[in-house]
Parts: structure tokens; sequence; C-alpha cells
């Protein structure tokens, strides 16, 4: 026995064959003119969420992008600027060596005191270079001029030191890998100050240790004489090319007023100290070269995962528009011939052959 | 002796009995679209003259009275529509809960990088950029800002989850909320239901049985049954005449012609002030944990006497089911509940982790006075609760903290965190140690918690992830249960379909069918008249003998 079917149960299955035939066709001429493939994250939930977890990784990765971009103009400004110090630092360091072979009159030597004075502002000049509004040599504090002359002549260095390694200003180029994209400048041009000294009875340097309350000489051994016999008083400290410059123009200036021997001593001193600024400086030059070669490594690479991340997105989300419109016009024409059985088989009954 | 006259009752009563069934295929023909229609057929019996006693040939030609119309037959299945009514009722269920789950996915859809996503995504980018330039007041502003549209989000998808949820059930609070809630539509719509049912019982207590009149209220009847099963799973019993009992959960609703039980709403809270409880904190369940249900269904009798406290676990089918589960904590799945409760879970966390950082011991910010120098005299929290927003923090009420939209504010986010080991340098401003990278401290082993750290920080209350992994599993959960739903939907809606298609190609007219029938009466009733005819000629001709 065939199964009974009503005109009711026909008509039924007509409109709901039209009607997935319809939901079909809408449904891939939204994704062709939207041209994606992912209208709503409940359509695929694992493509939605690989999407939204590959579009963030991407987002990260333009920050990287960014930071590297950034740090690799900045380090270049640092190589700059460092190259310009390096230059001047050669002149002023030519100037001591002519000035140590003691034949220069006074006048030429005052000259040279002029020049290396104006050689120490400029350097101060060079030191608070901005880069991109910043201070680049303010170490972490970009925003505070690292140096300043005093009215006594001082050199001081207001960033923060070098010595502490967690001042420093880090960029991220990957994901929890940082590179320093900074120096301070203490360690390039160092300083001229004046600070508190405490020497034992020798002249020897020992230092406070406020956890223990003892005093220690630099080599790290335990001062065990009398705190009595220690005496603290101010003294003047030169580091780096700074300090060096300060004392050459200081040691030119004892020549120039009579005092000849300990003014010579002092120059030659300065020339050790202009060596040893001068390989500081390449030192550092060398090291920021490191982190630039590096950072244009992760840039390359940056891009690439960039690339292979956008790929596989348009692969999650964007419609391949060969198959998609196929698949469209097969389903325009399942459409079509729905609507054309269904017109055509909608009036079949008896009643017309009946008169 | 059989009389010509026995003949000639016998084709007048044929003409009426065709004339009948061809009424019957009329009415047929003109309700071959009406919805809940059910095809009906005259079915024809032999009709036989009483008394005709004895047990020769003549007495039973004498017997024989013609045709009669027995019963107007009903065509109709009583177990295909008591399992499609199931069906619908599951299938107006898992509707009701896509139709939720559509409206949360549209909520929390970051495919176009928007939403919570692209804000997180965006704030990480501008602690990124604090760390890189932490003296700065563009990289602070920026980060503020960025918090700022954080926090929005944050406060505008739990504005919008209330708003769903309060569409759908009310806030749990406010009475006139739940009455322009779907789910308080519903039940009075669901309560009309019964009237009526009551009414269609009542008519066919009082009508014939196997006639037309009957036929047509029992169509009646079922179009209201398969109404009311797209509210709840209910459950029916069948008198002789037609009229059923309607039960829900266990408890009638209607009994022949008489409403016994009505459904009335109320909120958690007016449900919590009626039993002497304490909303929302006493508002919890027989073991403890708190209840999330925003309404109370309870039956109610025509005078208003409660006679089912609390119904909700009994309403679990249809559309009403669908909606009164909407926000249970404890549901399979997602729903707006369960979205809330982790976006607070977010917010709170998010909060917890940045106020400690910007307030911990060794924690210092940037002396508004003299921003070349670090400060801790003013230590504050980034995020905070909104005002009037209560004592605990949700993606409803979190906000920035008001301090640091002050002008001098942005110095009030730390810059520099030192050690207990570490010499204080007070113009160490922005040291690596506070936003940049996480590390261990090797004098204690653990940790040390930074602002860019907090990024891929893992947390004991997000299931061990961080929060842009907890947000994606978040957006992953809304989506496959979106997807699933949509799944048993389709499934269920062609189990539906299948059996509506069962039951339209058992009950509903057929158009051949009817004309063939048409044509059978018609032919019937033509011969019927032609025997009338004869009859009458064959009389004529007797009462013409002897002229």
């Amino acid at each position: 026995m065939v199964e009974r079917i009503s005109t009711a149960t026909r008509y039924a299955q007509l409109v709901e064959d039209m009607r997935i035939n319809q939901y079909n066709f809408n449904k891939l001429t939204a994704q062709l003119s939207s041209g994606r493939k992912l209208t709503s994250i409940t359509d695929d939930p694992i493509a939605s969420v690989n999407y939204v977890n590959t579009t963030r990784q991407l987002g990260k990765i333009e920050t990287y992008e960014q930071n590297v971009n950034t740090a690799t103009s900045e380090l270049s400004a640092l190589d700059d600027f460092m190259e310009l110090a390096r230059g001047y630092l050669q002149t002023a360091w030519d100037k001591a060596i002519q000035a140590n072979n003691q034949t220069y009159n006074g006048n030429s030597l005052a000259a040279m005191k002029t020049e290396i004075d104006e050689i120490v502002k400029t350097m101060v000049d060079l030191a608070n270079s901005e880069y991109d509004d910043n201070y680049i040599f303010a170490g972490a504090n970009t925003k505070l001029t690292p140096y300043e002359i005093d009215d006594n002549g001082y050199i001081i260095y207001r960033g923060t030191p070098h010595d502490n390694p967690d001042y420093i200003r880090q960029t991220e180029v990957a994901d929890g890998v940082f590179e320093v994209i900074n120096t301070t400048g203490d360690k390039v041009f160092g300083y001229y100050i004046q600070e508190n000294v405490t020497r034992d009875a020798n002249g020897d340097i020992v230092t406070y240790n406020s956890d223990d309350g003892h005093y220690y000489y630099q080599d790290g051994t335990m001062y065990t004489g009398d705190e009595s016999d220690l005496t603290t008083k101010a003294e003047d400290k030169a580091e780096g090319v700074m300090g060096a410059l300060k004392l050459l123009s200081q040691s030119i200036q004892m020549v120039l007023d009579g005092d000849t021997t300990n003014g010579y001593a002092q120059m030659n001193q300065t020339l050790d100290m202009f060596a040893d600024a001068h390989n500081n400086i390449l030192n550092e030059q060398t090291k920021f070269g490191g982190v630039y070669n590096r950072l244009e490594m992760s840039s390359s690479t940056l891009e690439t995962t960039g690339e292979n991340l956008t790929t596989y997105i348009s692969d999650l989300n964007s419609v391949d528009y060969a198959s998609a419109i196929t698949e469209w016009m097969n389903a325009q024409y399942a459409y079509q011939a729905s609507m054309q059985v269904a017109a055509g088989s909608m009036n079949l009954s008896l009643l017309n052959y009946m008169s | 002796m059989v009389s010509l006259f026995n003949s000639l009752n016998i084709a007048s009563n044929a003409l009426s009995v065709n004339q009948s069934a061809i009424s019957v295929v009329s009415h047929n023909v003109a309700n071959m679209n009406t919805e809940g229609y059910s095809k009906q057929r005259a079915n024809l019996a032999t009709r036989n003259i009483a008394g005709a006693i004895g047990n020769n040939v003549e007495a039973q030609v004498r017997s024989n009275g013609g045709v009669m119309i027995a019963n107007i037959m009903r065509y109709n299945n009583e177990y295909l529509n008591t399992y499609y009514r199931s069906q619908l009722s599951d299938l107006n269920k898992f509707e009701q809960q896509l139709g939720n789950l559509k409206d949360l996915a549209g909520i929390f859809d970051d495919l176009e990088g928007e939403g919570i996503d692209g804000a997180l995504s965006k704030f990480y980018e501008a602690v990124n950029n604090l760390n890189e330039y932490p003296a700065s007041a563009t990289a602070r502003t920026n980060f503020i800002e960025c918090a700022r549209t954080l926090t929005s989000v944050l406060n505008a998808k739990s504005i919008q989850l209330d708003q769903l949820n309060s569409k759908a059930l009310g806030d749990g609070k406010s009475e006139d909320l739940l009455k322009t809630s779907e789910i308080y539509t519903k039940i009075i719509s669901f309560n009309d239901k019964l009237d009526e049912l009551a009414e269609v019982n009542k008519a066919l207590q009082t009508t014939q049985t196997g006639t037309l009149t009957a036929n047509n209220l029992l169509d009646r009847r079922d179009m209201i049954l398969n109404e009311l099963s797209e509210y709840i799973d209910i459950e029916t019993k069948e008198a002789p005449n037609g009229s059923v009992t309607l039960y829900a959960g266990g408890t009638a609703l209607v009994k022949g012609a008489v409403v016994t039980g009505k459904f009335d709403i109320e909120t958690a809270k007016q449900y919590c002030v009626d039993h002497h409880m304490k909303y929302p904190d006493d508002w919890k369940d027989d073991e403890g944990h708190p209840r999330s249900d925003l309404a109370v269904i309870n039956i109610v009798d025509p005078n208003g006497t409660v006679i089912v406290d609390d119904a909700n676990d009994k309403i679990t089918g249809g559309a009403l089911g669908g909606l009164l589960h909407s926000t249970d904590l404890s549901a399979d799945g997602m729903n707006p509940g369960k979205a809330q409760e982790a976006l607070n879970l977010i917010a709170s966390e998010l909060a917890d982790m940045f106020n400690t950082l910007n307030k911990r011991e060794g924690a210092y910010h940037i002396n508004p006075n003299d921003t070349s120098m670090l400060s801790d005299t003013n230590k504050v929290d980034i995020f905070s609760i909104a005002d009037g927003g209560g004592s605990t923090l949700t993606a409803g009420n979190i906000t920035v903290n008001s301090q640091l939209l002050a002008d001098d504010g942005c110095w009030l986010i730390s810059a520099a965190y030192f050690r207990e080991s570490d010499n204080f340098d007070p113009y160490a401003v922005g040291n690596a140690l506070n936003v940049g990278n996480s590390f261990v401290d090797p004098t204690t082993g653990k940790p040390i918690g930074s602002f860019l750290g907090t990024r891929s920080e893992k947390r004991d209350n997000l299931n061990g992830q961080s929060i842009e992994d907890f947000y994606t599993g978040l957006v992953g959960k809304i989506a496959s249960s979106g997807n699933n739903a949509q799944n048993l939907v389709d499934t269920q809606a062609d189990i539906c379909d299948s059996l509506y298609n069962q039951i339209k190609s058992n009950n509903s007219v057929d158009l051949n069918e009817e004309l063939v029938d048409l044509v059978k009466y018609q032919t019937a009733f033509a011969a019927s008249a032609q025997v009338f005819n004869i009859v009458n000629n064959c009389l004529e001709t007797l009462t013409s003998l002897g002229r």
C-alpha cells in the first residue's frame, strides 16, 4: 500500500524544498557580497576562535613590528649621536696629545682650552639630544634633561644610572622577548661631579655598608681600623669623556697658571681617560649594532609570521570566489528548479480533467 | 411481499445520504487549506428495517432498508499527535535557547576586531607603549584612555547582557520590567489558551461524538493543545467525549470545562519578600547555591490561591522552559547569565591585577608636583567601581579611577618598583621592573609581576588562563553553544517537520481523493435518482393497471 500523500503535504513539502534552496542561495549570496565565510561566530566555532586568536596574534605582531621600527630608528639615531660623540672625543683627544707635547706657548694653550671648553658644551648638548621628544641618553627617564653644567662647572648626570641594569628601557619584539633599546648618559659620556669620599689613614677609599654597619675597601675586604681614623670630604670625580674633557681643560689652565708639573701630569692622565672613553663609546656602538642586527632579523621574522597569519586568516574567513561562485550558481539553479517544479506540480489534480 | 414503496423509500434515502456525503466532501474541499483541519469521511452503512422477522428470502428482502450514514469519521492518529506535541515542546525550548544564544553571539561577535578582544588588544598595546616610555605623559594618557575604552566596552557588553535578560525575564527586581518581558507576555497568552481549551472541552461535553460539529471541535482542541505544547511540556488525558484534562509538571491546569490552575509570575525579589527572604543574599537553592532565576512562576487556582509554589523546576520544556532557564548558571552550554558571570570575572581579575601592581609595597609613581621624581604618597587603584555601582566590582560597574582622570592623574600610574634589596633612587622614573618584563626575583625565587606581564599572567580564578585566553575561551563556548543549539534546532525541526508531514499526510485533505469521492457520490446520487424514477414509473404502471 502506497503511503497516503495529501494535497496539503505536497504543498508543504514544495514550500519546504523552496525554503531550503532559498536559504542556501541567500547564505552564499551573503558570503559572496561580504567576501566573508564567517558571518557569525556560531557559523563555525573552531574557525571563529582561530580567527579571533589569529587576529589577536596579528595585532601583537603589528605592535612588535611597530616596536622594532621605533627601536631601529631610535638605535640609528643613538648610533649617529655616539658616532658624533666619538668624533668630538677624537678631536679633543688629538688636542690632548698635542698639549702633552709641551711645545705650545700660552696663547696656543689658551686657544686650545677655549676649544676644549666648547667641545664640553657641545658634548653636553649632544648628551641632551632628544629623539621623538624623549631624551635619548637619560636612561629610563626620558623626560628629564640628563646633563646639566652647574655654576661651579660640574657636569652632572641626572638620568637613571647605568650601574642599575633594571633602569634600562626595553621593547618587546616577540612574545616575552625583550631587547634593550637605550643606554645611559653616564655610561657613554661619563660625568664630572663632586661627591663625598671616605678614606682611611693611608688614603685608600672605603665605603659604608648600611646593612652590617661596616666599612669596606673597593676590593671587598673589610676595614678593621678605628672609625675615627677615617676622613670624609667632598672630592671631584671624573668619569668618561666628560671627566676627561673637564680634567684636560683644568690641566691646561694649571699650565697657563704656571703649575706646569701638576698640570702636565694631569694632562697626561687624560690621555688614558680619552682612550678608555673612546673604547666605552665604541663598545656601546658595537653592542647596539648587535641589537640593531637582531631587530632587523626580528623584523624579517615578524614580517614572515605576519604574512603567514594573514594568509591563515584569509583561509579562515575569506571567501574563495572561484568555488563560492560555482556553489552560488548551483544554489541558484537548485532554487530556480524548485520554484519551477513547485509551479508545475501545484496545479496538478483531477480537477484539470473534470468538466 | 416487498412493496414498491419500500424501494422508493430506499432510493429516496440513498439520495439523501449521498447528498450528505457530497456535503462532507464539500466541507473537506472547502477546508483543504485550513490549518489543523482533519479530513472527515462519511462512513456509510447498510440500513436494516427493524421488525423484518423470518428466515425466508422474502423477509430478508423486506428488511433491506438501503443505506445510512453510520458516522462522520475524522482522520486522526492520536499517538502521532501526542508525540508531535512532545517534540514541538522541545523544539520551542531549543528555538528559544537558540534565539538567546544568537543574541548572545551577536554581543560577543568579535570577528570584526571590535568588542572586548579589540579593546583588550588596544589596552595591552598601550601597556607596551607605557613600557617603552614610562615617563611620557602621552604614553600614560594613552594607557588611561585605552583603559577607559576597555571599561566602557565591558560596561556596554554587560548592559547588553542585562538587557538580553531583561527582555526575556526582567531584571529580577522590577515589576515594571517583568511586565514588559517576553516571559510575561507568553504567560498571559498561555493562560488565555487554557481558557480556550476549557471552552472547547465544555462544547465537546455537550456535543454528540462522530458528528461534523464534534470533529470540528476536536480539530480546534488539537490546535489549542499544539499551541500549549509550544509554551511548556504538557500531558493530557482524554475523556470518551473528547474533552481533555491538561497537566503541567503533574498539576492539572484544565479539568474538562474548568480551568483549575493558571500560571502566575513574579520577580525573584518579590518572591523573596513573600517568603521573608532577603534578595539576592537569601536567594539560594536547597543546597545553598545562589539561584540565578530572575522570575518565579507559581501555579494559582481560579481564586488566586497558590497551589504550586515556585514551579520553575517543573517547567522544563517549551518556550517558557527555554526562557526561564536562560540565566541558569548550572545549565549545560552558555547562556546570558553564564556569560555575565564570566565577564564579571574578567573585570574583577583585571582590576585586581592592575590595582595590586599599582599599590603594592615598593611601587612608586611619578610625583605630580615634580615629574622628574618618584613618590609613593598617593598610591591609587587603576580600576574602581563606578558611583552607585554597589560594593562588588563587576563588568557592569568597572571604571577607571576618577583620580587618574584628573589633570595630573596620569602621573599616579606607578612608574617604578623597588625590591627590598634595591637601593631606592628617587630619580629612577620608569624602571623596567614595574611595567616591563616579569622575571623571577633571585632572592625570593618568586615571579615579580609587571604591567606588561599581566597579558600572559595565568590566573587561578580564570581556570589557570590569562585574561585574553579566558575571553577567547568564552567566545568559543558561546560560538559552540550557538552552533550546537542551531544543530539541535535543525535536528528537532526535522523531527517535527517529519511528524507534521506524517500527520498532514494522515489527516489532511487530498484533492484527488475528494474529487474521486465527489464523482463516486455523484454517481451514486444519479443512480439513486434513476432508481427512484424507475420505481416511480413502476408505481405509475401499477396505478394505470385496469384503466
